[in-house]
């Protein structure tokens, strides 16, 4: 199975936690490169490789 | 709605300089030899193109009236805030406060142009949301920054809605001899201030040397801003029959758009240098975001609308 990191810019803004009406700021949406578990990979090491391509498309960095 | 003479050569005036410029821009397409001059012909056709879908908007609005004229400007408001907003650093505490600015203040001040109701369109935002911002995000309890915050969302409104309003507003004067003819003003207006924003970069490309203010915006030259606001200037008195203006008196007031309109765009730059960003969107292929595009207007908006008020109305 694949999984395909998606970075939405701006959401924090666009909606922060814990409201429910939206500003309409301008934002973007990143779709990465799919990732896959390898066969001898942990679930740990899956996790952290999957945040980092994750944080780098938001350009946040690991 | 007013389909007269003037407003269709107008028209008509505008469609020819729009395939004038399309035939031009082909041929410059053709010769263009060096890679810096393919990038600029290709940005400069772009921005063509882009005129051709704005001046059908501007077109189809003036053919709806007053309700058009309204509507579109709200809309170009709403988005010009949106780029404003995206770029300014607010705060989580500043939510609820931008959620009015969109949603219930920019409609609101529309509104009140759409009914005509002077007293209340000219001080709603300078007065009512001006005390009525700072109270909201007071009462989100966030101090951190607190006036830049507040100025910050001020200034939006102010800008891309106020300002902008000044446009529609002016079908609202009450012009004796004029009556029912004002939607030219507007088109007046328009045609002013981006004749004038086009030949400051026609001008600036071709002989620009002397930078006015080389860290703000290093496009904006002398040679640019005198040739472009004398050409706009003359362009402009010779649109004086579209007009309740003498020639002399419409080339004072398009001398004072060009003039707003030029210090609107340097202000703008400011805004954007500050922030970091080139552009203030990507909306209009070759011109970057609608800010980016209604920044002359902005300033020259007000000024026109109060000029043609005190002297005229």
């Amino acid at each position: 199975m694949k999984l395909v990191p998606v970075w939405i810019d701006n959401i924090n803004r666009v909606l922060p936690k814990g409201e429910v009406l939206p500003v309409p700021l301008l934002g973007s949406v990143t779709v990465g490169a799919p990732l896959e578990a390898a066969a001898d990979e942990t679930r740990e090491a899956f996790l952290t490789r999957a945040r980092t391509a994750l944080m780098s498309l938001g350009g946040v960095g690991a | 709605m007013n389909l007269d003479r003037e407003l269709l050569l107008l028209g008509a005036g505008i469609g020819g300089l729009l395939v004038a410029s399309s035939v031009l821009g082909a041929m410059l397409h053709q010769t263009a030899r060096s890679e810096a001059g393919r990038a600029t012909v290709a940005n400069l056709n772009a921005r063509i193109r882009a005129w051709w879908v704005m001046a059908a908007i501007i077109g189809l609005a003036v053919l709806c009236g007053r309700l058009g004229v309204v509507i579109l400007f709200g809309v170009v408001s709403f988005l010009a805030l949106r780029e404003f907003i995206t770029l300014t650093p607010t705060k989580r505490g500043d939510h609820r406060a931008l959620f009015w600015a969109f949603f219930v203040i920019t409609p609101a001040q529309y509104y009140f142009v759409a009914t005509d109701w002077y007293g209340m369109f000219s001080i709603f935002i300078p007065v009512y949301v001006f005390l009525f911002i700072p109270i909201r995000l007071a009462l989100a309890g966030d101090c951190d920054r607190f006036l830049e915050r507040s100025a910050m969302t001020q200034w939006g409104l102010m800008v891309c809605t106020y300002c902008l309003s000044y446009i529609p507003a002016l079908v609202t004067l009450k012009i004796s001899g004029y009556e029912g003819q004002n939607i030219k003003l507007i088109v007046y207006l328009l045609a002013v201030a981006q004749l004038s924003d086009v030949f400051q970069y026609v001008w600036g490309k071709t002989l620009g040397r002397h930078k006015i203010a080389p860290v703000v915006s290093p496009s904006k030259t002398w040679e640019g801003l005198v040739g472009g606001a004398l050409t706009a200037t003359v362009l402009g008195a010779a649109l004086w029959w579209v007009t309740p203006f003498l020639p002399w008196q419409s080339a004072v007031l398009s001398l004072a758009i060009t003039l707003a309109g030029f210090f609107g765009g340097l202000v703008m730059s400011a805004i954007k240098r500050d922030r970091g960003v080139k552009d203030y969107g990507n909306l209009i292929e070759g011109h970057g975001g609608v800010m980016d595009r209604v920044d002359s207007l902005c300033f020259a908006a007000p000024v026109f609308f109060h000029a043609v008020r005190y002297f005229f109305a």
